[in-house]
């Protein structure tokens, strides 16, 4: 079952007299439950692409379907919807906000679904049980990624968006939040997609898009996906 | 450098905007500032330049009468050489209720009229030089000729020219008078054998001389005898005194307004600069990191503080007394008599554009020294602000209170504990509204309140006269008239506590009075004072000047009668006049003979009073009430500009504090639209923190603009009356309306940016 799908998507950005294409026409689709890492170098459009699929920017043309909903038409207030109840979102530098604890970090988005997950468990299950009371300037570069996704994930949404979620982190942190990230949405039924432009991660995902100039240059599927644990870079 | 030069001109086109909130700050606080200081300055530079042109003398003498022998021994016993002597008489224009002051003078070497229009003046000359007010009200020209009678005797004067008299700086005509009536009252000078004409025989009483030949009083008793009544050296004359309170009292009001403006123009300037220079983060990274001197980003920052600051303080040099001078002066001039006002800077202003352009400066420097103490990756990264450190507070150590508090809430007191500096200059801002606001209008209503309390509780009486003086008491003269009346003498004395020689002396008005309940005399506590035997009652402001109370010894001194020292006992909450108040039974004992010269009364004829030959002059107490409140009008003038002025500086102030706080979390905000909050549910979180703000902002406010309208009525009170600060629960409702609504709405404006966060863009930094 489809959980994303677009078909012929394009977003132009206009600058002064300038247009840049940032979306070319592009197609694809992602399964329910699906791990799919999109892969492209910097400029690529990748980032333009999880924006316009998490609702965060709409496109000038194609369409944009999920869970078999066409919200390329959506109302500012649809939209709000839209993000309110399917996306979670993982940013590369967190955007946590530092006056609230780590409980209460996660505790603010629950407010937004009835459908939502209980805080604790989700903060024991990513890692953090034991520093609820602390604030973000408190934790590693790896626990704040750990907060993100537990904010993210606690809303229970359908598709989790990841930015760059290890590209501030080193290595081995980075594998532990790319297991976290697997895990947590595959125990929560969670459609991931990765944005990254590190190549070495392409192997993890079941689907991996690959994008160059706003335009997809292959979409292929790993039928054997790689131990998270065995990625280097 | 040349290239940051540019860089600065070129941001300064773009930014403009982001900086008009530091150019109104300093355009105001510098154009309210200069527009009064020229004022208090011009006023004092004029009254000099006038009594130069004048000749003003610098001693004054005053006499009974100076006979042709006196003359012969003051000039050989004394040394007098150089003198100008002068009698004064009041008179009254045939057939109509206006009366003139004529003053004749042997020469005009120290009293010379300033002739505005016809002939110069002579005073051998025959003729009539005419105060020009009262020429102007009344509609005479030089050539056109009054009939003058005095005491039955008339004569016919041509004008021969229209004059003012420097000494007549707050010319009222009569001293029931606050405020001058041109109508009625004017003065003129004519010559010694005009006057004799008037007035056969009557003698020279004033003896005016320069500043080479002062006398002791010593010496004119010697040679007048009893005939001597006091003098008075410059310093000591009332009108300049008066001139000089004006002055002050308007340097006190804009000193004191200034300060409050500054602070917050202040506070505003530090705001934009730091939210400008924040926003230039990554260019300051990215100088830092293509090797540019630190020293060299902190002059390119400090230039934005600098070119803005400058030119709305050079605007506001140059507007202030284009456009708020005039004003001001216009009202002032409706009682201060001039020929002209030169309008001249103090050099206090530009003391304040430096501390003004100072503090733009720090405020850039200060914010750019923060973001460059850091190494250029950590500039560039501009990691959101995780690393921003945040420290339980005591209501967080509460437990069972702060966890029943939503989350939004304990984001945003977290959030101000972190902020301190920007939280407390929201609370500042707000304080600072309600403050200007609260003593813009608390002046101008507690003056009304005293002229209401003076002449509705203090004073009962329905007619107001001025009698003559040089009688005996005359109270079976007016016997034939009805209705209540109460005899006064009022006399301007000296009074100090008399145990210390070297303490404060005040001037207050030395009344006795036969006391029949046509003013109210009050303690401190309101209850009515009942005047008899040997009491004597101090007012209170005066007894707080002088630093007595009830059973205290306190030594008066009334010039032309005697010092007397007396024991005080009791003191009255009256708030005007402030002076001492005796029975007329105790000022005979003390002084001299009851000899009143005010005649108070209730229910009676007027027609019958004024036409009593013993009666200078009648008013009614809604009249005086009237002049009163007219005089008010004057300092209400300035508090409306004061006033205009902190409306635009709270709401200038309190916008820029909303949008840096707005910026500040504006990522924070995107990152919870990103997780599908609503915009109205932002907005909520958005208003909180401007509440909270307002809120202690408002508390404090209330107690801060109650003891600055204290401090301010205070400072700008003159001797004569007490000024009790008062303000109607209405001006308090009015002032949190505007300063509330100022925050909410600034709060709501920026609320609306909300939905229009671009979401991409919000994150764009990070990436």
């Amino acid at each position: 079952m489809k959980m994303i799908k677009l078909k012929e998507v394009t977003k132009i950005y206009q600058s002064g007299s300038t247009k840049i294409k940032a979306l070319n026409n592009i197609s694809l689709e992602i399964e329910k439950g699906e791990f799919a890492v999109v892969l492209g170098p910097s400029g690529s459009g990748k980032s333009t692409l999880l924006n316009i699929i998490g609702g965060m920017d709409t496109a000038n043309s194609g369409v944009i379907e999920i869970d078999g909903v066409d919200i390329s038409a959506n109302s500012e207030a649809e939209m709000e919807n839209y993000r309110r109840n399917m996306i979670g979102f993982v940013f590369q530098f967190y955007n946590l906000i530092p006056s609230l604890t780590v409980r209460e970090n996660v505790d603010i988005v629950i407010s937004l679904t009835k459908n939502h997950l209980d805080v604790d468990k989700i903060i024991d299950s990513v890692g953090l049980g034991d520093r609820k009371s602390l604030f973000p300037f408190n934790l590693s570069g790896g626990e704040l990624q750990r907060l993100s996704i537990a904010r993210a994930v606690v809303k229970n949404p359908k598709i989790l968006l990841c930015d760059e979620p290890t590209g501030a982190l080193d290595t081995q942190t980075g594998i532990k939040i790319l297991r976290l990230l697997k895990d947590t949405a595959k125990e929560n039924g969670i459609t991931l997609m990765i944005v990254t432009h590190n190549s070495n991660i392409k192997e993890i995902g079941d689907k991996v898009i690959l994008i160059k100039d706003g335009e997809i240059e292959s979409i292929t599927k790993n039928t054997y996906p790689m131990e998270i644990e065995k990625v280097k870079w | 450098m040349k290239h940051l030069f540019i860089k600065t001109f070129r941001d300064i086109k773009v930014y403009w905007s982001q900086f008009l909130g530091v150019f109104f700050m300093t355009l105001i606080s510098i154009g309210i500032y200069n527009g009064m200081a020229v004022i208090w300055r011009g006023l004092d530079i004029s009254v000099e330049e006038y009594g130069k042109e004048c000749n003003m003398a610098h001693q004054w003498i005053y006499t009974k009468g100076i006979s042709e022998e006196d003359l012969i021994r003051l000039e050989s016993d004394v040394g007098i050489k150089n003198a100008t002597y002068s009698a004064v008489i009041r008179s009254e224009i045939k057939d109509s209720n206006q009366y003139l002051e004529l003053t004749a003078l042997d020469n005009d070497k120290f009293m010379k009229p300033y002739v505005l229009k016809g002939e110069k003046y002579n005073p051998e000359g025959a003729g009539l030089w005419l105060d020009i007010k009262f020429a102007e009200t009344n509609k005479l020209e030089p050539g056109d000729k009054l009939v003058v009678e005095c005491e039955g005797i008339e004569n016919e004067f041509e004008i021969k020219g229209l004059v003012l008299n420097i000494e007549k700086l707050l010319f009222t005509g009569s001293n029931l008078l606050t405020m001058p009536d041109h109508k009625t009252f004017g003065y003129a000078f004519i010559s010694k054998e005009s006057l004799n004409k008037l007035a056969p025989f009557y003698p020279y009483t004033e003896i005016r001389l320069g500043a080479d030949s002062i006398i002791s009083d010593e010496a004119l008793e010697s040679v007048l005898g009893d005939r001597f009544l006091f003098s008075e050296k410059r310093e000591d004359m009332i009108f300049l005194k008066e001139m000089e309170r004006e002055s002050n009292q308007m340097m006190k009001m804009s000193i004191l307004f200034s300060i409050v403006f500054i602070l917050l123009s202040a506070l505003t300037m530090y705001s934009s600069m730091s939210r400008l220079v924040s926003s230039q983060r990554t260019i300051i990274g990215t100088m830092k990191a293509l090797g540019i001197h630190t020293w060299k980003i902190k002059i390119h920052y400090g230039l934005y503080g600098f070119f803005f600051s400058l030119l709305g303080s050079t605007i506001g040099l140059i507007l202030g007394p284009v456009i708020i001078s005039p004003i001001i002066v216009t009202m002032k001039e409706s009682y201060i008599i001039l020929p002209y006002w030169h309008l001249i800077r103090h050099d206090s202003v530009y003391l304040i554009i430096l501390g003004l352009v100072s503090t733009c400066i720090f405020a850039s420097l200060k914010t750019t020294g923060d973001i460059l103490s850091k190494v250029p990756a950590v500039i560039l990264r501009n990691v959101s602000n995780m690393d921003t450190v945040v420290k339980t507070g005591f209501l967080e150590r509460l437990g069972c209170i702060w966890s029943k508090l939503p989350n939004g809430l304990k984001w945003t007191l977290r959030d101000n504990r972190r902020n301190k500096v920007r939280f407390l200059m929201g609370i500042v801002g707000v304080l600072g509204g309600m403050t200007l606001i609260i003593a813009g209008l608390g002046v101008t209503q507690t003056i009304e309140y005293a002229n209401k309390y003076i002449y509705k509780e203090q004073a009962k009486y329905t007619h107001i006269s001025e009698i003559k003086r040089d009688s005996q008491y005359k109270k079976e003269v007016f016997e034939k008239t009805d209705g209540e009346k109460e005899y006064n003498l009022n006399m301007p004395g000296a009074i100090s506590k008399s145990d210390k020689e070297d303490g404060k002396e005040k001037t207050g008005l030395i009344i006795a009075t036969d006391n029949n309940g046509l003013i109210a005399y009050k303690d401190i506590e309101g209850k009515e004072i009942v005047i008899f035997g040997d009491d004597v009652i101090i007012t209170k402001k005066l007894a707080e000047q002088l630093d007595v109370c009830v059973g205290d010894d306190i030594r008066v001194k009334i010039k032309g009668i005697g010092e007397k020292t007396l024991k005080i006992t009791k003191i009255s909450g009256n708030l005007s006049p402030q002076g001492i108040i005796m029975s007329k039974e105790k000022w005979e004992k003390s002084f001299t003979d009851f000899m009143p010269n005010i005649l108070l009364t209730k229910n009676v004829d007027a027609e019958e009073l004024e036409n009593n030959s013993l009666v200078l002059f009648t008013t009614t107490r809604e009249y005086q009430l009237e002049q009163a409140d007219k005089l008010t009008k004057s300092v209400e003038s300035i508090m409306y500009i004061l006033f205009l002025g902190s409306i635009i500086l709270v709401v200038t102030i309190i916008y820029t504090l909303s949008t840096l706080n707005y910026i500040e979390r504006e990522r924070e905000y995107a990152t919870l639209r990103v997780f599908g909050f609503r915009a109205g549910e932002i907005r909520g979180i958005l208003l909180s923190d401007s509440v909270l703000t307002v809120i202690i902002g408002w508390i404090a406010g209330i107690f801060a603009a109650s003891k600055f309208l204290d401090i301010y009525i205070k400072s700008v009170s003159l001797d004569s009356l007490e000024w009790i600060p008062y303000l109607e629960n209405s001006s308090w409702i009015f002032a949190t309306i505007v300063v509330v609504g100022v925050s909410l709405s600034a709060a709501l404006v920026l609320s609306l940016k909300i939905r229009k966060i671009d979401l991409v863009a919000s994150f764009k930094s990070v990436e």
